[in-house]
């Protein structure tokens, strides 16, 4: 790592980052229908606030914080489907009690895809081309309202502030689209060698960012907090518990690695979050402490 | 008139530096800094979003340069930085890669100070601009300097 860039001297590692869903008391149901609906998924653990699980390799945390928030159309998870059955059946699964937000059929991007918000509110773009190989799963990030037009800005600055990104593909609004000419009709970017895609879309939408999905980036260290914290919050806005606005308006939560062990004690995990519960950015040392 | 051909070229995601020198004897301070290039209203003018930092704090800028009549160009610049709201409308010249305009600070206590400003195409993925303030015995002295490559796209 550059000092010149990052003005540390410890290694900025390749950290996780996974999304969030803020749900109301029913994140294990939520975990339950997602694992059921995609092969290779589980659940790797639970508590009353919070359950992991992993679909075919993407972990997601399921977070029970009541009913402030709701997942919206804003982030969506992209599928990118083995088959044009796994599209169907994903979205007859996920569209039970859900709503459609374009249905299922043949698209000039694919030729089996429908967008769907399920029953908790989480979107679901399920996709199948047979030209497409990229991941399984990647989190697709809408810049509507007075964030449409910023998806280029965000996507030169999400690749600048996490060391191992890159910039997959940028496909741009033209004459015939119906959107604003030259701003991003869909992007797809990495960031820690994890999948993102993002889009302008300057139609009325009545959704923008929120905190009904976050990203959580995993850190080793203070070090890495303090980094991800001070690039993330410049221009945004600092929040409590590790959370955080950045400037676009996303969510992200800078949590320490070590804090799952320090909750696993259910002795010490009261005390570990009465300490964070005071906390804006995260404080190790003090968790530890606690 | 339509942006040149070259300058339209300059259209997506770039990283680079940011220099900024306050005044003559202060020290040069660097930055990362990051753009992005776009084309507006018809592709009548040139816009460059561009952000940079100073002591760790984030800040944002635009440019906006019109293409005239017979080599002549306009400019609107705002930078959360350099200026507290109120835009900088600047005149010059093209000549080939090279734009070059300059405005009057519009204070009144320094009406006879100027701001230039040079931005150059050098190559498709390259582009740079300058800054000066012009003193008003019309020396001039680098205050700003920023140089960009293009952000590599895995698919293209």
């Amino acid at each position: 790592l550059r000092n010149k860039r990052r003005n540390v001297t410890v290694k900025i590692m390749k950290n996780s980052i996974y999304p969030c869903i803020w749900l109301d008391g029913n994140a294990k149901e939520a975990a339950d229908l997602y694992c059921y609906t995609f092969a290779n998924s589980a659940v790797k653990s639970e508590n009353p606030m919070v359950v992991i699980f992993e679909l075919n390799g993407q972990k997601f945390m399921g977070l029970n914080g009541g009913p402030i928030f709701k997942p919206n159309a804003s982030i969506s998870v992209f599928v990118n489907c083995e088959s044009p059955e796994e599209v169907e059946k994903s979205y007859l699964s996920l569209g039970d009690g859900g709503s459609v937000l374009m249905p299922l059929d043949k698209y000039p991007w694919s030729e089996k895809y429908g967008w769907v918000q399920d029953k908790f509110g989480v979107n679901w773009q399920l996709f199948y081309n047979e030209n497409d190989d990229s991941e399984k799963f990647s989190l697709c990030l809408m810049f509507t309202g007075e964030q449409a037009g910023r998806a280029e800005g965000a996507i030169n600055f999400y690749t600048k502030v996490f060391d191992e990104s890159s910039i997959v593909s940028i496909s741009r609004y033209g004459a015939d689209d119906h959107d604003i000419l030259g701003t991003i009709k869909h992007g797809m970017f990495s960031l820690n060698n994890h999948a993102f895609r993002a889009m302008d879309s300057s139609g009325d939408h009545k959704f923008t960012f929120n905190e009904g999905i976050s990203f959580v980036v995993d850190c080793e260290n203070q070090t890495e907090i303090d980094y991800f914290w001070e690039k993330l919050t410049n221009g945004g806005q600092e929040s409590q518990c590790g959370w955080l606005k950045d400037k676009f308006g996303v969510s992200w939560q800078i949590v320490p690695k070590i804090l799952a062990e320090l909750m696993g004690d259910a002795e010490r995990s009261q005390r570990v979050i009465a300490a964070f519960m005071k906390m804006k950015k995260f404080d190790i040392k003090k968790l530890i402490e606690a | 008139m339509k942006v040149t051909e070259n300058f339209a070229k300059l259209v997506g995601m770039w990283s680079g530096s940011n220099r900024l020198t306050m005044a003559p004897e202060d020290p040069v301070r660097n930055s990362e800094s990051t753009a992005c290039v776009g084309l507006e209203a018809n592709q009548n003018f040139l816009k460059i979003n561009y952000e940079w930092s100073f002591d760790g704090k984030s800040h944002e800028g635009l440019m906006i340069f019109g293409f005239g009549k017979e080599a002549k160009m306009t400019s609107v610049w705002v930078d959360s930085f350099h200026q507290s709201g109120d835009f900088m409308n600047s005149v010059g010249m093209i000549d080939g890669d090279k734009i070059s305009v300059k405005a009057n600070y519009t204070q009144p206590e320094y009406a006879d100070w100027a701001w230039r400003t040079n931005l150059e195409f050098i190559d498709e993925n390259t582009f740079s601009f300058t800054m000066y303030n012009v003193f008003p015995d019309g020396k001039e002295a680098v205050a700003v300097e920023s140089s960009f490559t293009r952000r590599k796209i895995i698919a293209e």
